[in-house]
């Protein structure tokens, strides 16, 4: 198989900014991205830098970017990468699929995104470790202080094991964090991977560090900053819902009394306006979230969005048939309490 | 036109196409039914949650949309939803009643207190997948009364329509075709620029404001710089924080953009001859004269 890859490359001692080089490489059948690149370093250009360690999908050091994604060189079939590369040139272009030749378009293979580049395909990782040790990313056990129990055997039951088994496959391989466009516009956002992590602790029954976790995490640039796009959970080379456990952070720490956060305000702003009228107060939402001065210093969108006749009732009209709605949540809250 | 007799859906409007995007909900009924899409509102129907609500009380979420689903249920009817937002949550909510007999055991608990059970049985689909998928563009170029030929239009799908894949299978998401299949089913040029699949920063936009406004002033102005007459896309909400941070978006990039933000069902209305005012084009932050111009319309 001849593949033609178009690889990043950037020396910071001689380039002002990366380019793309292009290489054409004979591999065997079934080839990955990693040993292509291998391929690349061994007989083409012994310059090319790039991460590896295992080639098999456990250590996660090879993750980069392919055609604009985030995933694992080693787990990459040169030959589906060919035909993405393809596809997506023909919308590009704005073309139909078969009006371009899989082979003709070079499989384009970059960095991963939201880290400095030290050289060609690796990346500085500080700042991405810096925000994983911040969540303490182990079991806290209960204070040796107050628990003479403490080098007691913890045992975990399967259902409680269950909890944690998908987010245990973790590789820190920071395909994630490359992919996460609320860190890219504001670079402090502590990120999927350490939320994933801290989610992992959290909720395993052998930590007892989940108030103070939760607590760090309700700041400013934490669990409420994520924007939502599922791109981690889309992205994560062992599908582990890493949106998902963002979304269950949140509840945990609701639960445990932290909404102070304008996030967690705005969450409980749209429970407030499902009871009251069974759909979105959007005229309150703000006026909840970040309060009267926030609201009145916007006055100037708002005068825009109502000259567009584009502002909300104040008061929501309750739906139809609104007792309906307030009878099965009345009876979710009681089945709840009673649990 | 005839109407193809299975194209008939419980029409879930969301919250946001009653409220802050009226001209929304104005387009898709006047287009469905020049298509011969038949479209039964849900006034019952309760809001989504957003997820907002799935975030802090996930059970009362699930029960919430389970009503939803059971309304339409009763009715024979699949839903048809016009937000990404709306979509994502009831399918989440379906497929969650679907797979977990527990969530369901609750969740028909819950509803037997207001005479409704779920039995799994209703599919939730978007207007962008019926259009692309089950009407098609080929009966829609068919359809066209006015081929809106030298607009350039850039797809903005937003995410919540597009991931997670396994809750939205219909497009590629890294590589999606439905928008553009669209865009040229009605005469118009789409343009390829960096940012189609991206996020809007909405459901942080109040929150987190200055992050929200980085992630969406960034798609306008790749947007702009390829050229784009307008940006169309399926969502509400993306459209929201397109259209009407817009502003704010040009103070962040220190670039004058005025690009309008239409929604998908507004591109089509137009090609399919239905008068602007109609599908109140004149109810945007961002003016959208210079795509009717562009056209030979103007907002009478």
């Amino acid at each position: 198989m001849r593949a033609v890859f178009d690889i990043s490359r950037f020396n910071p001692q001689t380039d002002r900014a990366p380019r793309l080089q292009r290489y054409e490489v004979e591999l065997p059948d079934g080839a990955t991205v990693l040993e292509a690149l291998i391929e690349v370093q061994d007989r083409h250009d012994g310059s090319l830098a790039f991460r590896r360690a295992c080639r098999h999908g456990i250590c996660g050091s090879c993750a980069v970017r392919i055609n604009g994604c985030a995933r694992l060189a080693c787990s990459a079939q040169v030959s589906t990468m060919i035909e993405q590369a393809a596809a997506m040139a023909a919308r590009r272009r704005g073309v139909s699929d078969d009006q371009v030749e899989v082979g003709s378009v070079p499989v384009r293979v970059e960095p991963l995104g939201n880290m400095p580049v030290i050289k060609d395909l690796v990346t500085d990782t500080e700042a991405f470790w810096r925000k994983v040790r911040r969540v303490r990313p182990w079991l806290d056990p209960a204070d040796p202080q107050r628990d003479p129990e403490r080098d007691a055997e913890r045992p975990q039951k399967p259902v409680e094991w269950d909890k944690v088994a998908e987010a245990v496959l973790c590789l820190e391989c920071g395909v994630c964090y490359s992919e996460c466009p609320a860190l890219s516009a504001s670079p402090e956002f502590i990120g999927p991977t350490a939320l994933a992590k801290a989610h992992r602790y959290t909720v395993d029954n052998r930590d007892v560090a989940a108030h103070s976790r939760l607590h760090e995490l309700s700041g400013e640039h934490g669990l409420w900053e994520c924007a939502r796009c599922y791109l981690c959970s889309e992205r994560c080379p062992k599908h582990i819902g890493v949106r998902e456990a963002i979304t269950e952070l949140g509840e945990l720490a609701y639960d445990e009394g932290l909404r102070s956060d304008p996030g967690a305000k705005h969450a409980g702003a749209f429970v407030d306006s499902l009871k009251e009228s069974g759909r979105l107060n959007g005229a309150r939402l703000p006026m909840k979230t970040n309060g009267i001065f926030w609201t009145l210093s916007h006055a100037a969108t708002v005068v825009k969005i109502a000259r567009a006749g584009k502002l909300p009732a104040l008061h929501a009209t309750p739906i139809e048939r609104h007792d309906e709605l307030k009878r099965v949540i009345a009876r979710t809250e009681a089945d709840e309490d009673e649990a | 036109m005839s109407a193809p007799s299975d194209l008939s859906y419980a029409y879930y409007t969301g919250c946001v196409a009653k409220e802050s995007t009226r001209e929304l909900d104005a387009a898709t009924q006047a287009v469905c039914h020049v298509l011969g899409i038949d479209l039964h509102e849900m006034p019952a129907a309760p809001c989504c949650g957003a997820g907002d609500v799935q975030e802090i009380a996930p059970r009362l979420n699930t029960a919430v949309n389970a009503l939803t689903l059971a309304q339409a249920e009763r009715e024979g009817r699949d839903i048809l939803t016009i937000c990404n937002i709306c979509n994502l949550n009831l399918r989440q909510a379906n497929a969650e009643l679907r797979d977990d007999a527990a969530a369901l055991e609750r969740a028909n608990r819950a509803l037997s207190a207001a005479g409704y059970s779920y039995g799994g049985g209703t599919e939730v689909t978007h207007l962008l997948w019926v259009l692309y998928r089950d009407f098609g563009p080929t009966r829609l170029r068919a359809a066209v009364q006015r081929r809106l030929a030298g607009l350039k239009v850039a797809p903005f799908y937003g995410c919540q329509i597009l991931r997670p894949s396994a809750v939205n299978p219909v497009d590629d998401p890294d590589n999606p075709q439905s928008l553009e299949a669209i865009i040229e089913a009605v005469g118009a040029e789409p343009v390829s620029y960096d940012g189609r699949t991206r996020c809007c920063g909405w459901p942080i936009v109040v929150a987190r404001e200055e992050t929200a406004v980085v992630m969406s002033s960034q798609i306008l102005a790749n947007a702009k710089h390829a050229g784009a007459d307008a940006i169309v896309t399926p969502c509400p909400l993306c459209h929201l924080s397109l259209d009407a941070y817009q502003e704010k978006a040009e103070r962040a990039t220190g670039h004058e953009l005025r690009l309008p933000i239409l929604h998908l069902p507004q591109l089509v209305g137009l090609a399919l001859g239905i008068p602007p005012r109609q599908l109140r084009l004149q109810g945007h932050v961002v003016s959208t004269r210079l795509v009717l111009s562009k056209l030979g319309l103007a907002l009478v």
